[in-house]
């Protein structure tokens, strides 16, 4: 369906207000996604702040097409900076603050994140959702997230409509949102789905490891890895090790899954794992060493979760071929 | 790169090596010292034991024991006479430094020491601290200049949270000893790290940085680091802010990734 792009208008009615907003949009058509993107890209050419834009394939090009040729709205094309939600917060504020620096009073970002209607999990993204809140919170940034209901799963919408202050419309209303919850506990957020290697029997398991003896253990199956994941599992490893001696409840178990040109590693105590729900992606106020070591991995060349569930706390770590 | 090693036999020993040895009693340390002090000898080095009781008899498997005492190449001296600056590392290492002299000026190749100071390291955290602090002069005098030091510990008197700290601090060590997770030894005057420092074993580099003497702290280099964790990298920036100042060289490219991803907001550490 093609969608005229004269339809395309700023409104008047978009909040005037300064400092850091971010509001969830929902569309179930291309016309809405254009009555709800282009109004803010629009008002944003009008007031003078940058338009920073990252969403799938299809939508950039609608996108391009409905927005005038503007040097102060950007396309995000390459979304490697933002493949996990540590990475993808490191890398938006760099880009706000860049835009800042360069005299913006305020940067409107815009854009969606990877859920089972792009092939990829949820989990995960909704702790940033979470996050962005105070990962960028101190900066005049007006981010919205926009979610496809054709393709977005409903528990997916559920989950997405809980984690945003404000809520936008086509018809051009922001408001703030009733169903807006603070995030609570780590076990609050959806459980990562099991990688299939995790089904089999493992091919390494140690029972309360030395981070050293779990650095040795890591070595061992990675050879084949690029060196980037292979330091980044030894490191995660290590650190999710000493967290779970110091801070966990024992016994501490190492299991390590070594597929076809991918591994996967569980570490595992009976604990109930960091009291900050956003460890890794956020700092707690008192931030211990333990979040520093998660904060770490969260950064790294890998894939990471943190799963809080009756029988403890895990934190898997994977690296290699997509399962 | 300075010889670190384990090894099994103290025929081994060569100038520059300093070695931890550890083993069980007297009887050892008298082989031990025979063994090194023949091959000393051979090199033409002066030889002196040190011990709580240096007498010549615990030595009479050496070739011309008699001869070399007479000759003045055998020197034997207690351990309170050798270290009575015990709390003042530069002056031991300057008394140290005076004795290989005049064994230079005497014609020797060098000296080498064969010292048992194990009945001094059972006793206060204070003591071991300042023997600590011995062995890093000592290293950084053996590592410079030609002398072949051994130092015995007797597992009986010393105990093993000590022993472990002791093999940390010399780049050679017995078969006696487990593999240590890092070791820290001069090479030149650059102070070397090897293996890998991690959360369990940071306190422990903490405690062998504090033995090097007041004043700025030497070079760290860290080529031969293979893995750091971030609370390792902690206690470098911790140690670099107490002591004004601490340049590290050599780290691999994954040490210095985690020193960048934790993005301190006083980082001290200087990578160079």
């Amino acid at each position: 369906m093609t969608v005229r792009p004269q339809e395309a208008t700023a409104s008047s009615e978009l909040p005037t207000a300064e400092g850091y907003l971010h509001e969830l949009g929902i569309y179930a058509s291309d016309e809405e996604f254009r009555d709800l993107v282009c109004p803010f890209g629009l008002g944003a050419l009008e007031v003078g702040e940058p338009v920073v834009l990252a969403c799938d394939p299809h939508k950039m090009e609608l996108l391009q097409h409905w927005l005038p040729d503007a040097p102060s709205i950007s396309y995000v094309t390459d979304t490697s900076p933002y493949a996990t939600p540590a990475k993808a917060l490191v890398a938006w504020r760099r880009v706000i603050e860049d835009h800042l620096a360069a005299g913006a009073p305020r940067v409107r970002i815009a854009g969606n994140v990877p859920h089972p209607g792009y092939g990829r999990s949820y989990a995960g993204w909704d702790r940033y959702e979470a996050a962005v809140n105070r990962a960028l919170g101190d900066l005049p940034v007006w981010a919205s997230c926009l979610y496809d209901a054709r393709i977005a799963p409903a528990d997916v919408l559920e989950t997405a409509t809980r984690l945003h202050h404000h809520v936008f419309d086509r018809n051009g209303t922001h408001r703030a949102n009733d169903s807006f919850e603070p995030v609570g506990r780590l076990a609050d957020f959806l459980t990562p789905p099991l990688d299939p290697l995790e089904s089999t029997a493992p091919t390494v398991e140690l029972i309360d490891p030395t981070p050293l003896a779990a650095r040795v253990a890591v070595r061992h199956v990675t050879e084949r890895l690029s060196a980037d994941q292979r330091h980044g599992l030894v490191l995660a490893t290590s650190e999710a090790v000493t967290n779970a001696l110091l801070h966990g409840i024992p016994p501490v178990r190492l299991r390590i899954w070594l597929g076809v040109g991918r591994v996967v590693i569980n570490v595992h105590d009976e604990g109930n794992g960091p009291i900050n729900p956003l460890a890794g992606l956020c700092s707690s106020e008192d931030e211990s060493e333990a979040g520093r070591g998660l904060s770490l991995a969260h950064q790294l060349d890998i894939d990471v979760a943190l799963i809080a569930a009756g029988d403890g706390f895990t934190v898997r770590l994977g690296a290699g071929n997509s399962p | 790169v300075r010889r670190h090693s384990i090894i099994c036999d103290a025929s081994q020993l060569d100038q520059n090596d300093h070695v931890a040895w550890c083993g069980d009693g007297r009887e050892t340390l008298d082989r031990v010292a025979v063994s090194a002090f023949s091959y000393a000898a051979k090199r033409g080095e002066q030889l002196l034991f040190v011990s709580e009781r240096p007498d010549p008899e615990r030595l009479a498997a050496l070739d011309d024991v008699k001869g070399l005492l007479h000759r003045g190449a055998l020197q034997l001296t207690t351990v309170e006479a050798t270290y009575s600056n015990m709390f003042d590392a530069v002056a031991q290492r300057a008394a140290y430094e005076q004795l290989l002299n005049r064994a230079l000026a005497e014609g020797y190749t060098g000296m080498c020491v064969v010292v048992d100071s194990s009945h001094l390291l059972g006793h206060s955290d204070e003591e071991f601290a300042a023997w600590l602090a011995l062995e890093a002069a000592a290293d950084r005098l053996e590592a410079n200049r030609p002398v072949t030091g051994v130092c015995y510990f007797d597992r009986q008197a010393v105990p093993s949270h000590r022993l472990a700290d002791l093999a940390a601090i010399h780049p050679v060590l017995s078969s006696g000893f487990g593999k240590p997770t890092f070791q820290v030894f001069f090479d030149g005057d650059v102070m070397r790290v090897v293996g890998e420092v991690d959360a369990l074993c940071a306190d422990q580099l903490r405690r062998i940085l504090a033995s090097s003497p007041a004043g700025p702290m030497p070079v760290l280099d860290l080529s031969g680091v293979e893995f750091m964790d971030h609370r390792a990298l902690l206690t470098l920036n911790e140690v670099a802010r107490e002591r004004h100042g601490l340049c590290v060289r050599g780290a691999k490219p994954f040490v210095r990734e985690v020193w960048r991803l934790l993005d301190l907001a006083r980082p001290e550490l200087e990578f160079c």
